[in-house]
């Protein structure tokens, strides 16, 4: 056995060195690259803490108390198993009591059988033989006019037209009156269960806690109320959606045919440069600023001022620059930059051979751009276009400055109408002192999360459909 | 520009005569010229339709803006009236301490402007009634007399105080507000959106790259009323929870910190998929030789990678800045209103920033004919001049980092 | 607002001492001459003429009259007084003057044993007798005992009024759209109204905007784009001044009062009144410590807390306390503000020495953990709020005009609704809305003002 030359030495001192520097730096790099992965678990539980927080305040616990006690209207059976005539007996019962309560039994008649819409003239000009013409009614009530029927006649004509279940849903509604006068999250609800019923019994004694989603059928589906246990996001919905359709009629024609121009059509020029600068600033102007522009825009100078955004030109009166058309106009210019940029890409994406192929067998450049270009882009552009849509469905600010927060009795049913949007509803309810409305806030960001991922999958579905019909083609 | 295209369309119709001769006897014929026209005009509009939204956005705010400046701004005298004085009365008494009411300056009582047009003896002054469009009308003894002055622009862009209802236009608190809160969101959304993006553009498999690209993809796409409700619901309690000790109450129900985090979560989505663009446009070839000289990933990543996408990254960086800026709603909600501690670097602390004031005033309390609601376009002029500032900035170190590798 | 109806009545008081001091020698007069003779009467003079009554107040009587002065009548709108002196309103007038009048010789020293009188209208009138005086229904009683031949005055400074009752409101024969936008105070209370006419069967649109006063009076006014606008303050007279240059003459009804608390810990529950000159004091930063308020109080810090500087509340106290400077309020020392009024009552009712103020409304769910304070010996109450006795309080109201009414009966018909439910709203029990009514006589007014201006052509 020899030592080693100092040359060897010292080269296998380097070897071992350089090693531990190695293994020094892969750790280091290990170390980093659990970092990134790091950031990308960051990000996941900012997502899921947000979804957390939403849902936590969407279900929880309450307390719920009746302006009539159920036991008090029936004590030996349950209510909801009455007979309709036992029903019938109990609204007419408390309708004959109640100070207004014929004005109820009246509108609850012609709501559910003649129809909230029905001409007033009608309502209080006919007898009832012509208002119920081919329905049940008692002849003895034949001659009289509305207005004359007393309370049980009116429970008597609703008795014989609608169903046992929509007898109990308007005696839980106009007689019960649930009211929820305190809530609890969902998490205090699973740890502090027994805190939260020594509370309440203390509070409301007798009423029960129990768990309650404050997201139902009942919510998207019923109309706004000024308290938080009854109101419902229906106006807010149908807003939302007038606004998106409109705002698609608008938008795209306008998006898609400026991204042909630039793609297809134009030169490079200072004028196409100055274009696509300003296309692409437009897409980082704030939002609020578009309501400014919106406001002093669509809502004054078209529609103060020219009469044409408040329909007052078409012969509408009743309503003022802050419609459905006002809002859509402004969404379109908001999401027009954002619709541009996509369909530029989407068009830009299209492979050259398909337009000289084209214009190889004759056609002009708008056949081209019509038969060949477009319908290789679209999917591109659906996509691009659904994506900016859901922009404009999340948008509150320009929308707080064209409309602001509102309360509406009825559906929007026109582009004249006055909106109320689900994200200004959102808004609005964050800042209402009552705290349960912060649970109608959040039953209400479900639904505006639930469109969104309808729209996401509506892109997703189209790309793929059309991609497909592409391929097969 | 359309004479051209005019000229180049004359070429090529010449150009194609023959053509159309042969054509006429094969039977192939040109569509008419006129329809294609008519398309390219409509195009043009559309196209055009961009810039007037720009000309709209800046006339809007230039008009708005102007009637700020052009108007007069009232600070407090500390003097008032000595005694009652009816609407015909055009001698009245003002209390002799504090500020000087010089001869020819406009004075406000109540609702009403006055011109002093003498004042004979000390605390006693001749005026002209209702003047400035304003009407004349009994004030009761002891009502505030305010001093006329305008707003300059000197004062409204170094001003340190915004206190419109005592006459006090500075936009640098409102300012101060924004940088705080998008510095707050930058400190959050820059190191992580960088670090996803390293780590979707380098270390993931397309496994883990099916699962977060949607993370992102739904992070960018929730609402920005949504992140304010979970700002003031969720990051709120939680900053309260960890910063109030007892009766020390340091984080009051609407701050800036809540906000600017959040803003910063909503941020990590357009910083990270703007910057893995920039990262997957660096060439191969830098990767091979980096790795065929063994560096480790780090080291490929820090060395090689982040110097080449610099400027993509900026670009990046910037428009997240730019974002943040503009974000109205979350701080809407969350970060409060009236930053009446001026010009404070305490994140904890509530303040406005410039979006959420002209949010809050432009569906508050203040009466449309004042000076506080004029001021709402001028504070919307400045915050669109800063943003197309830093969008063009964004956009020109983009163009530059374009330009390498194109 | 009531500031001002102090003063007019300090000065009144002021005139008919003098006045009345040649008045009571005259005992062969009736009531009517005595009233003709004084001076100060001649709108009620007028209106007894107007109404007929004339001869029914020279008659034997006796009688007791409750007379406002034309300082008073000069309260009421001059449109309402024209439409009560239209000939065909005249049995309305009578109604009202006849309120005024109880039968018998009642005296002021058997006035202030009484709770009520019944009128020779009908209805009766309520009598609150206080340390301030005597109070009938809304109107305090200036001068007492005036006799005449046939009976004895009593000057009172507001017109009283009986229940005035509006044609009935049929929710369900009601059409058209109703626009309405403005105060975020009154918005809660727009907006359950609308959600009760449509309960009782209104099938169309009423958007309840809440954007602020300002912007409500903007819309209402400059646009000229809403029939109602909701105010938590009286309109100004620039607001006016746009109205009026779209032919729109505004008048507000009142609907509601909104007082605000003044409260402290209970730690520091020895600060039981304040004056205004006190709170002035004490939110300007001027006092440092209790002890300088009071000498008697403890040398506790005081500490500050307040609504944020754009609500109503701020704006509101800012104008009452320190006449609408903001400056002192502003840069007291160490003063917390907070748009939360929840961030408010915890800061109030946690820190030994601090005060602070918010809406009543906030104070009784937490009546608990703090003291309501009097301000200038008054504590908010129902009685005080409505009677606007307490200075922290501020009137509500809705604005609109007689031409909007009658081009839309659909806006005339929710304006009858509002005034005849918005009063049953109020109040701290769950599920109401936490302001107070409107008195009778207010609330009367109102009506009357309603059936004025619906009826002028």
């Amino acid at each position: 056995m020899t030592t080693a030359s100092p040359t060897v030495q010292s080269a296998l001192e380097t070897m071992t060195k350089a090693d531990r520097q190695l293994r020094k730096r892969n750790a280091r790099a290990r170390r980093w690259s659990a970092i990134y992965l790091g950031a990308c678990i960051f990000a996941l539980i900012g997502l899921i803490l947000l979804f957390g927080t939403v849902l936590n305040n969407m279900f929880g616990v309450v307390v719920k108390t009746y302006a009539v006690p159920p036991s008090q209207l029936s004590p030996n059976q349950a209510l909801e198993n009455l007979s309709e005539a036992e029903l019938g007996a109990i609204l007419s019962d408390y309708f004959s009591k109640q100070n207004r309560g014929i004005q109820r039994a009246r509108v609850l008649v012609r709501d559910n059988l003649l129809g909230k819409n029905i001409d007033p003239a009608r309502l209080s000009g006919e007898p009832i033989s012509s208002l119920f013409a081919g329905r049940d009614y008692p002849p003895e009530v034949a001659e009289l006019k509305f207005s004359e029927l007393t309370v049980p006649q009116l429970i008597q004509l609703l008795e014989s037209s609608i169903s046992q279940s929509q007898l109990y849903q308007m005696v839980v509604k106009d007689v019960l009156q649930p009211r929820i006068p305190q809530s609890w999250t969902l998490l205090e609800g699973i740890f502090n269960w027994n805190r939260i019923e020594t509370e309440a019994q203390a509070k409301y004694p007798g009423e029960a806690i129990m768990w309650h989603s404050w997201f139902s059928w009942a919510f998207v589906s019923s109309e706004l109320t000024s308290d938080p246990s009854t109101t419902g996001l229906r106006m807010a919905i149908v807003g939302t959606v007038y606004i998106l359709i409109l705002t698609v009629l608008i938008s795209i024609p306008l998006g898609i045919g400026a991204a042909i121009y630039l793609e297809e059509y134009a030169k490079h020029s200072r004028f196409t440069a100055l274009l696509e600068t300003v296309i692409r600033n437009l897409a980082g102007v704030p939002s609020i600023i578009y309501g400014m522009l919106g406001l002093a825009l669509f809502v004054r100078a078209l529609g103060d001022d020219a009469g044409i955004t408040n329909g007052r030109v078409f012969g509408i009166t009743d309503t003022n620059g802050r419609t459905i058309l006002s809002a859509s106009l402004t969404m379109s210019l908001l999401i027009l930059p954002v619709i541009i940029i996509n369909s530029q890409e989407a068009i830009r994406a299209v492979p050259a051979s398909l337009r000289e192929a084209s214009y190889g067998i004759g056609a002009t450049r708008w056949q081209t751009v019509w038969r060949t270009v477009l319908p290789a882009g679209l999917p591109g552009i659906l996509t691009g276009v659904i994506l900016s849509l859901a922009r404009a469905v999340g948008e509150t600010a320009p929308l707080l400055v064209v409309g602001g927060l509102t309360f509406l009795t009825v559906d929007p049913n026109s582009i004249f109408s006055k909106f109320s949007v689900i994200p200004i509803q959102i808004f609005s309810w964050t800042s209402e002192p009552n705290p349960q409305f912060k649970n109608v806030a959040a039953a209400a960001i479900i639904t505006l999360l639930g469109i969104l991922l309808t729209l996401n999958a509506a892109a997703i579905i189209l790309r793929q459909r059309y991609s497909k019909k592409l391929r097969g083609a | 520009m359309q004479s051209k295209a005019v000229m180049s369309e004359i070429k090529r119709t010449a150009a194609s005569e023959m053509v159309r001769q042969r054509n006429e006897t094969t039977g192939l014929y040109r569509h008419p010229r006129l329809r294609e026209d008519l398309i390219r005009i409509i195009l043009i509009a559309c196209a055009s339709i961009s810039i007037l939204t720009t000309i709209g956005i800046v006339a809007v705010l230039l008009t708005e803006s102007s009637r700020f400046f052009t108007r007069l701004a009232f600070t407090d005298t500390n003097r008032s009236l000595v005694e009652r004085i009816e609407a015909e009365a055009t001698l009245i008494q003002i209390t002799l301490e504090g500020e000087n009411l010089p001869v020819g300056s406009i004075i406000k009582v109540g609702e009403e402007d006055l011109l002093i047009e003498a004042a004979p003896q000390p605390g006693s002054f001749q005026v002209k009634r209702g003047v400035e469009g304003t009407t004349a009308e009994a004030h009761p003894e002891g009502a505030a007399v305010g001093l006329a002055r305008p707003v300059t622009l000197g004062e409204f862009l170094t001003g340190t105080r915004w206190q419109p209802e005592i006459g006090h236009f500075g936009i640098l608190p409102l300012v101060n507000s924004t940088l705080l809160t998008s510095f707050l969101a930058m400190l959050v959304a820059g190191p992580i959106g960088l670090a996803v993006a390293i780590y979707l553009s380098e270390y993931a498999s397309a496994r883990v790259r099916s699962v977060i690209k949607p993370i992102l993809e739904v992070l960018a796409g929730i609402p920005t009323v949504v992140y304010g409700y979970f700002a003031l619901t969720f990051m709120t309690t939680l900053l309260r929870a960890i910063f109030n000790r007892g009766d020390i109450e340091l984080v009051g129900t609407y701050n800036m910190a809540s906000a600017g985090l959040v803003m910063g979560l909503m941020i990590v989505p357009t910083i990270s998929s703007i910057s893995e663009d920039a990262l997957s446009a660096v060439p191969r070839s830098l990767r091979e030789a980096s790795y065929g000289l063994g560096a480790t990933r780090l080291e490929t990543v820090v060395r090689v990678l982040l110097p080449a996408a610099l400027s993509g990254i900026l670009a990046a960086f910037i428009l997240g800045i730019s974002r943040a800026v503009g974000e109205t709603m979350i701080v809407a909600i969350a970060a409060g209103a009236g930053p009446v501690r001026n010009l404070t670097l305490n994140p904890l602390e509530a303040g406005e920033t410039m979006t959420g004031h002209i949010a809050r005033i432009s569906t508050g309390d203040v009466s449309f004919g004042s000076l506080q609601y004029n001021s709402i376009f001028a504070i919307g002029l400045t915050l669109f001049v800063i943003t197309l500032l830093l969008n063009l900035g964004s956009n020109w170190v983009r163009r530059r980092f374009r330009e390498v590798y194109a | 607002m009531f500031t001002k109806r102090l003063i007019s009545v300090i000065a009144l008081v002021a005139i008919l001492m003098t006045s009345f001091a040649a008045v009571k020698a005259q005992g062969g007069d009736t009531l009517v001459d005595v009233a003709v003779k004084n001076g100060s009467f001649k709108t009620l003079v007028a209106a007894v003429e107007a109404a007929g009554l004339v001869d029914t107040l020279k008659g034997a009587g006796p009688f007791t009259v409750f007379a406002p002065t034309d300082e008073a009548f000069a309260k009421v709108p001059p449109m309402v007084l024209e439409y009560l002196l239209m000939p065909e309103n005249k049995e309305l007038l009578a109604k009202i003057l006849t309120y005024h009048v109880v039968p018998g010789k009642v005296l002021a020293a058997d006035v202030a044993t009484m709770t009520s009188a019944t009128t020779v209208e009908g209805s009766d009138v309520t009598i609150i007798a206080g340390e301030a005086g005597v109070k009938v229904n809304s109107a305090n009683v200036v001068i007492t005992d005036v006799e005449a031949s046939n009976g004895v005055i009593h000057v009172i400074d507001n017109v009283i009024l009986p229940a005035i009752t509006l044609p009935e409101v049929d929710p369900l024969a009601v059409k058209g759209n109703i626009l309405t936008a403005g105060s975020s105070t009154v918005f809660p209370v727009s907006r359950a109204v609308a959600d009760l006419f449509r309960n009782e069967g209104f099938a169309d649109n009423i958007e309840v905007a809440s954007v602020g006063t300002g912007a409500g009076f903007e819309r209402f006014c400059k646009a000229g784009e809403t029939d109602i606008a909701n105010a938590s303050r009286a309109i100004k007279g620039s607001e006016t001044e746009e109205c009026t240059k779209i032919e729109r003459d505004p008048f507000g009804f009142f609907v509601g009062v909104d007082a605000l608390a003044v409260v402290v810990g209970k730690e520091t529950s020895y600060v039981t009144n304040l004056s205004k000159a006190d709170l002035a004091k004490v939110f300007s930063g001027e006092a440092k410590t209790w002890q300088e308020v009071n000498p008697e109080w403890p040398a506790d810090e005081i500490k500050l807390f307040s609504p944020g500087t754009d609500s109503g509340t701020f704006d509101y106290f800012v104008e009452i306390i320190f006449e609408k400077k903001k400056d002192p309020i502003l840069n007291a020392p160490g003063i917390q503000f907070s748009e939360d009024d929840n961030v408010l009552v915890q800061g109030v009712a946690g820190t030994k020495g601090a005060i602070g103020y918010f809406g009543y409304a906030y104070f009784a769910p937490n009546a608990d953990k703090l003291n309501v304070i009097s301000v200038e010996d008054v504590a908010p109450s129902l009685e005080s709020a409505e009677s606007g006795k307490y200075p922290l309080s501020r009137p509500l109201f809705i604005y609109t005009t007689a031409k909007i009414m009658q081009e839309k009966p659909q806006v005339a018909a929710f304006v009858n609704y509002y005034l005849t439910v918005s009063n049953d709203l109020y109040g701290t029990e769950e599920g109401k809305i936490g302001y107070f009514p409107v008195n009778s006589d207010a609330l009367n007014l109102n009506k009357l003002a309603f059936l004025a201006l619906t009826a002028a052509k």
